[in-house]
């Protein structure tokens, strides 16, 4: 075991190999509040790399609705209920990762889904956290809640899947922080589902090794985003790439969002993978649900997000989700839009801050009629 | 001292304790029955068995701290120029197929190339290679029935199109495969991964590794043969290959010459699979000399 610092748990911890951060660490951002579950992304990805035989439960994109969805079945709450604890001391996690906790014999604490728990992709679909007293009726608030948590691979900076492969056939790429499965050195002994606590490497029953999501790499190599990012049409999403802790820079918007603002938050920081999607909390969800989901910084998230609009450089970096198909390595505003630039300092995208409207009177003179808005 | 380590000495101090020798016996038989294994065959009768003691592997991670058969029963017998090993252990169930939750039964044997005593029994160590001979009860079921396709783990899975495949619905793995398009969504099986070969003709392979390090790598040159049969909660696998393959990754067999050899395991009833297997410790084991 070797001593890792993982700043999402403000400490160090145990990993079975060295810190080697890549060169660069591929990165998301999704924002909750947007996701309306369209399943765009899962299609977009699906027909894209895993409609072969033997993927037909594999989704390396899907997008499950919480609290009761899951994909694989309770991927999560199997594994909470083995973590003990999951103390934080402020931003300080004081309890047990899966590396620091493992059982006899094992190389990650982790746990193997049944073959049913692949067998429904969409349990749990809008199904809210419980049910509506006698007479409760909407008045401007939901009496209940749910929200859509689309999920791929995180491409995790100390990833389970990579620490629980006796083969070494998992590898993390030195150039994009991509984290994949040798498909020539695979021998399918599935170490890797059990380890990621995700549950985002599968098994494929035909080829008989392990698949997982590749980050979408052909692209990421021509500067465009994945597929699952820019087919989103809730534009919920934005790739691109975080920098090393203490190393984030003002103008590149997922460090903007994740390093500096801390609007966009890991998804279970607990498990110490130091996951690289970045959640942007829903604003509506019982706060304890939340901080178990994405740790201790969810209240102060969720203001920097309802603030949003009078802070300039979240607001400039939130907007360039989904307004283009390249990868916006840096941006710059001005008071009326942001732009996004490549690596090479093109610019790849220009948008308003605030969109164009125009106000009409309540009155039209001309038609002699009232006009009414219909929210 | 480390529990695992300490039960392993003991059984080796029980096995050498025995002294038994696994001998390989001079048959005078032509190639067939090496080439085309039989695990019934009658001469297999005339032989004189070795049981080798079977534990859990506790050396590595993932590990399995109890064996899922006591023991171990091997044979062996040559013709001069091939050899063959009859292995034998209880299993009450027949694993035959892996998917998310199954795992398929199997065994193996490592020879290590190094003369005896100069390798560990962990699938040899740096200098000290091993060649392994490892069958699969999956590949043997690809032989009899054809490749393991969908239809096979889910008989009523409702295909809409596979990507590749010209016309919608569910066809034949290698209807499909045949196309350039089908093999890029299988990236293993278009790659050429040893474990995905859809046109398997012999249950088994030839690996190399140099220990329990992920070294474990098939064989680019494969010489053997093999066959397994189920029956009465037990399998009986017989593995078989020249004495002298040619192949610098084999150990060359000769008749009257002494050296050893160790046996594994893997039951997947019980989840056995890669590293969580049952193995034995080194048993010696002489050729007889041909007359």
């Amino acid at each position: 075991m070797s001593t890792v610092h993982n700043w999402q748990l403000d400490r160090a911890m145990e990993y079975p190999y060295e810190e080697n951060r890549s060169d660069r660490q591929i990165a998301y951002v999704f924002d909750t509040n947007k996701c309306i579950a369209c399943q765009t992304c899962s299609v977009a990805c699906k027909t894209t790399w895993t409609s072969g035989k033997g993927q037909e439960e594999i989704f390396w994109n899907n997008v499950e609705t919480k609290p009761y969805g899951g994909y694989p079945q309770a991927w999560d709450i199997k594994l909470l209920q083995q973590l003990d604890g999951q103390k934080w001391d402020g931003s300080r996690y004081e309890g047990k990762t899966v590396f620091e906790n493992v059982p006899p014999g094992e190389r990650v604490l982790g746990h193997k889904p049944e073959g049913d728990d692949y067998a429904q992709v969409n349990l749990g679909e809008d199904e809210v956290a419980g049910e509506l007293d006698r007479g409760a009726h909407y008045m401007g608030t939901h009496h209940m809640w749910m929200f859509y948590l689309a999920r791929i691979c995180n491409h995790c900076t100390f990833p389970a899947c990579v620490a629980a492969c006796p083969r070494k056939a998992i590898y993390k790429r030195r150039e994009d922080g991509i984290v994949l499965v040798d498909q020539t050195r695979c021998r399918g002994y599935q170490a890797c589902v059990a380890a990621c606590p995700y549950k985002k490497v599968f098994f494929n029953a035909v080829t008989r090794v392990s698949e997982k999501c590749i980050g979408c790499f052909p692209l990421i190599e021509k500067g465009l985003q994945p597929r699952c990012v820019q087919t989103c049409i809730g534009k919920i999403r934005l790739q691109g790439f975080i920098s090393k802790p203490g190393e984030a820079r003002e103008d590149n918007p997922i460090d903007q969002l994740v390093h500096i603002k801390k609007i966009a938050l890991p998804l279970y920081p607990q498990y110490g993978t130091e996951p690289n999607v970045y959640y942007v909390p829903p604003v509506h969800v019982p706060l304890n649900f939340l901080q178990q989901m994405f740790g201790p910084g969810v209240e102060a998230a969720i203001a920097a997000y309802r603030n949003a609009a009078n802070d300039r450089a979240a607001l400039a970096a939130m907007l360039l989700f989904g307004n283009s198909p390249r990868i916006t390595t840096r941006y710059a505003y001005t008071e009326e839009e942001t732009i996004g630039y490549d690596d090479a300092g093109e610019e790849v995208v220009r948008v308003p801050l605030t969109e164009p409207y125009m106000v009409r009177a309540a009155y039209d003179a001309r038609f002699k009629a009232y006009r009414y808005n219909t929210p | 001292m480390h529990l695992p380590l300490l039960l392993l000495f003991g059984l080796v101090a029980a096995a050498s304790a025995r002294g038994q020798t696994l001998s390989a016996h001079y048959v005078p038989l032509d190639a067939a029955p090496f080439e085309r294994p039989d695990p019934d065959a009658p001469f297999w009768a005339e032989t004189e068995p070795v049981a080798a003691p079977l534990m859990g592997q506790a050396i590595t991670t993932p590990s399995k701290f109890s064996p899922e058969a006591p023991l171990i029963e091997a044979r062996a017998v040559h013709n001069g120029a091939w050899i063959a090993f009859r292995l034998e252990w209880a299993d009450d169930t027949k694993n035959e197929r892996v998917n998310k939750d199954e795992y398929t039964d199997g065994a193996a044997l490592a020879l290590p190339l190094a003369p005896k005593g100069a390798t560990s029994p962990f699938m040899g160590g740096p200098g000290a290679p091993m060649e392994i001979l490892h069958w699969k009860a999956v590949w043997q079921r690809d032989v009899e029935h054809g490749y393991a396709d969908v239809t096979d783990t889910h008989p009523n899975a409702a295909i809409a199109q596979y990507h590749g495949s010209p016309t919608s619905g569910d066809h034949p793995l290698r209807e499909v495969m045949a196309s350039e398009e089908a093999r890029l969504a299988s990236p293993a099986i278009r790659l050429g991964n040893p474990v995905s070969q859809i046109t398997r003709t012999v249950p088994a392979e030839q690996l190399a590794a140099v220990g329990f390090t992920g070294s474990l790598t098939t064989q680019k040159q494969q010489d053997i043969r093999a066959w397994g049969r189920h029956a009465d909660g037990k399998w009986a696998v017989v593995l078989a290959r020249p004495l002298n393959t040619g192949d610098p990754q084999d150990k060359v067999l000769e008749p009257g010459m002494e050296h050893e050899l160790n046996f594994a395991v893997w039951n997947g009833a019980a989840g056995d699979v890669g590293a969580r297997k049952s193995y034995s410790m080194l048993v010696p084991f002489k050729l007889e000399a041909a007359p």
